[in-house]
């Protein structure tokens, strides 16, 4: 029965982006194979496809994950403006990754040309308390500016390593995207036309 | 036809005269002239363009070939840069070069012989010998090989793309139109014999590739007469088509940004961790433009402005990618990138399933294997071509990252630099909607995967290019000396006009191919490589379980040894060797085939 179901949802396309080396990679694998991966080779581009009950609704995910570094920009509006939601990732131990989540989700308004979307904010690599240079109240605070306009955005802090928070963070995305397409958010959160035309 | 295959021979006649006498000063004389490009070479090598040029004809204005400017120069370097051991060592060579030579006196043709330029010596050996491959196996060295092919760069343009592009087909597929518009954008060759043979005894240094364009800057400068034609670069070619996307701004910035970087590369993901933009655009801007200030000042001046700054490494090496990525082009060119792309597919390295490369099985001797060779020959020959400045970059470029790469604890191997580094240096900047994205990035990623590991190689002048580089040198050289020689005897009426006819079929290239001839090289080696291999492919078939399959081998081996095993002493036929290892013959023997194209 689940699998006739499997296949009658439509997919989910989730974009996971950050700055190079936060973890997109280790969350995304972690997720979709249960592993953590030591392994350190930045991406380029890799797709996983995960199905799960997420509130006794059959969800089927494609999960792309995408490359940090600048070089591989030209591919980052395309896969933009085939996502659906977007989960965005810094490392509480890096402050230049963390810098970049603000442009980044400037960024995904601007392709998407919408005000409000569902966009994750993960804080991951959580483990490492010591390094950490990012607190929580900082991360909060930014997503909370955010929030004003776009009811759609959450924080969650993550560990790919010890696998805490790792289901969460997709599922609340899965969750926001339920939420943002049952209010009809496409048509409503359309930015406003000039008045003079 | 018949003098096309034996052109050594028949350049022998005009100067077979005093060639007894001469043959050891002439023999001086090359190793004196090597000498001098290596220098240059090594000059070269050690300052970027602007630098080099700056250098060269400023710096030390009076740089010709007599031995005291050469110690200038030599001095200026030591300064510039504490002298390293291997300099001081050519130094001394070199300086013991000139005690021989005064202690051998004024030989009788020593008079002659500076009225003819340097490099026609070298042809006079070259035809004596009546096999360029007994020259070059004695000449060339690592050094001389690559100035070997400056110097074809520098006197004949064409030729040299022309050579380059016909080694290039033996690699891998090349169309037959590659390569046209630079070489149609070339100085023709000179047709005619008087104003050459003017020059070459006005500057003794006429043909001589690199300081031909050194000297015209300070002949010029002089007022001179001014050898003309012959200088007109590769480069300068290539600045015609609009390759020369890099100017000296970039040149010297890059230069000052891997200074920068070379201190501070022990941290974990550089190149990979992106840095902070607003500090990135501030170093930028501080950075450039950077040509007009004077480097070893402008080192502290940077290191200044990073520590006033707070950037930390991920900055700069931002920076640089930054740089990288907004030339015109990518690094490598859109004219060659295709071809880099096309090279580095020819040994697909098969993957296990872990994703970690599968070695080739390593032969005894440490070959590698042929697909292997070939890859690493075409990288050779297409970084050859690259225009000058882009070879310098590529070159201090790679041996940053290679420093990069042996850092355990950067966590960066070659294949990492290379994922990062791919897009910048060969991914085109504009791609199409047909383009295969992700096979050219995957493509691109192995090929600067590759010259990173293999870096050291890379700009290794490949041995076949060199032998046909020489080969055009030594043609060109004795056309120079004909020349000379008939208009100071004003004889040799016939010899002119061969000269000219030569000019007629300037349009074919000559290639050398080298083909191993099993049976004389086992001969001359003492031992049969392929009986080794099935002697121990048997040993291994016999150490095996006993089983089904094992019993087939077997019978399967001593079928094989009822038909095929022969004695190779046997069969090997009288080869004449003319003295020459087998593997490079002279042009009439058997293995080695010239090749005539564009006809």
């Amino acid at each position: 029965m689940s699998k006739s179901v499997s296949k009658s949802v439509k997919p989910i396309k989730i974009v996971v982006i950050g700055s190079g080396g936060v973890g997109k990679s280790a969350l995304t694998l972690q997720f979709s194979k249960s592993k953590f991966f030591l392994d350190y080779d930045p991406t380029i581009e890799d797709s996983f496809s995960k199905s799960c009950y997420i509130d006794n609704e059959m969800a089927r995910l494609d999960i792309l994950d995408t490359a940090g570094q600048e070089e591989f920009t030209s591919m980052r509006e395309q896969y933009m403006r085939l996502g659906q939601a977007f989960l965005v990732v810094f490392s509480v131990t890096d402050r230049k990754g963390f810098e970049e989540v603000d442009s980044l989700i400037q960024l995904i308004y601007r392709v998407k040309d919408r005000e409000a979307f569902p966009i994750m904010v993960a804080g991951n690599k959580i483990d490492l308390q010591n390094d950490r240079c990012i607190d929580q109240s900082l991360a909060q605070e930014l997503v909370q500016r955010h929030q004003e306009f776009n009811p759609y955005c959450a924080y969650i802090e993550t560990s790919a390593k010890t696998r805490l928070n790792v289901d969460l963070v997709f599922h609340d995305l899965v969750r926001l995207l339920r939420l943002y397409n049952a209010k009809g958010g496409s048509k409503q959160a359309k930015k406003s036309k000039c008045s003079l035309l | 036809m018949l003098r096309r295959l034996h052109p050594a021979s028949h350049r022998v006649n005009p100067i077979s005269e005093d060639f007894d006498s001469s043959v050891q000063l002439v023999r001086l004389k090359l190793s004196e002239h090597q000498q001098h490009h290596q220098q240059l070479s090594s000059l070269r090598a050690e300052f970027s363009p602007p630098e080099f040029q700056r250098r060269a004809s400023g710096g030390s204005a009076s740089l010709t070939v007599s031995d005291p400017d050469v110690d200038a120069m030599m001095a200026d370097i030591d300064m510039m840069s504490s002298p390293s051991p291997k300099f001081l060592a050519r130094r001394q060579q070199q300086q013991q070069q000139r005690q021989r030579r005064s202690s051998g006196a004024d030989l009788p043709v020593a008079e002659d012989s500076r009225l003819v330029s340097t490099p026609v010596l070298s042809s006079t050996i070259a035809g004596c010998c009546g096999d360029d491959g007994a020259l070059h196996r004695s000449a060339v060295q690592p050094d001389a090989a690559s100035a070997c092919l400056d110097e074809l760069r520098q006197i004949r343009p064409r030729r040299f793309y022309e050579i380059c592009r016909v080694n290039l087909a033996f690699v891998t597929d090349v169309p037959a139109d590659f390569l046209q518009d630079v070489i149609d954008s070339c100085p023709p060759p000179q047709s005619s014999g008087a104003p050459m043979s003017a020059t070459a005894r006005r500057t003794p240094s006429a043909a001589g590739g690199l300081l031909v364009r050194v000297c015209r800057s300070v002949r010029q400068h002089s007022g001179a007469g001014q050898p003309h034609a012959s200088a007109v670069s590769a480069d300068a070619a290539a600045a015609a088509q609009n390759d020369d996307f890099l100017n000296a701004d970039i040149l010297t910035g890059v230069q000052r940004l891997i200074h920068l970087l070379e201190s501070r590369l022990d941290a974990e993901g550089i190149f990979r961790k992106s840095g902070q933009v607003s500090r990135q655009r501030q170093l930028r801007r501080r950075l450039f433009p950077a040509a007009q200030q004077d480097l070893p000042a402008s080192q502290s001046v940077a290191e200044a402005v990073v520590s006033e700054l707070g950037c930390c490494v991920h900055d700069i090496a931002g920076v640089l990618k930054a740089c990288l990525d907004d030339l015109k082009q990518p690094l490598l060119t859109d004219r060659l990138g295709p071809y880099f792309l096309q090279v580095a597919d020819l040994n697909p390295q098969r993957l296990d399933e872990n994703g970690n490369p599968l070695c080739p099985v390593e032969k005894p001797g440490g070959s590698v294997s042929l697909a292997a060779a070939r890859q690493l020959r075409g990288f050779q020959i297409l970084v050859q071509l690259l225009p000058h400045s882009n070879r310098w970059m590529l070159s201090s470029l790679l041996k940053l990252l290679g420093q990069v790469a042996e850092l355990p604890r950067t966590l960066m191997t070659p294949e990492n630099l290379g994922t990062v580094f791919g897009p910048l240096l060969l991914c085109p900047r504009q791609m199409k909607s047909t383009d295969d994205y992700a096979r050219i990035i995957a493509l691109s990623n192995r090929a600067v995967t590759y010259m990173i590991r293999h870096a050291g190689e890379l700009f290794k002048v490949p041995e076949h290019l060199v032998i046909d580089a020489m080969r055009s040198l030594s043609t060109e050289r004795s056309r120079c000396y004909s020349r000379s020689r008939s208009c100071s005897r004003e004889a040799d009426e016939v010899l002119d006009a061969d000269a000219d006819s030569d000019d007629d079929n300037d349009e074919a290239v000559d290639v050398c191919m080298n083909f191993v001839d099993r049976s004389t090289a086992s001969r001359l080696g003492g031992r049969d490589y392929t009986q080794l291999q099935v002697a121990q492919l048997y040993a291994a078939v016999q150490a095996m379980p006993e089983s089904a399959k094992k019993s087939a081998l077997v019978r399967k081996f001593s079928a094989a040894a009822n038909s095929v095993v022969v004695d190779p002493t046997t069969v090997a036929a009288p080869i004449d060797c003319g003295g020459a290892s087998p593997r490079c013959r002279s042009p009439d023997g058997r293995h080695s085939r010239r090749r005539l194209c564009g006809q």
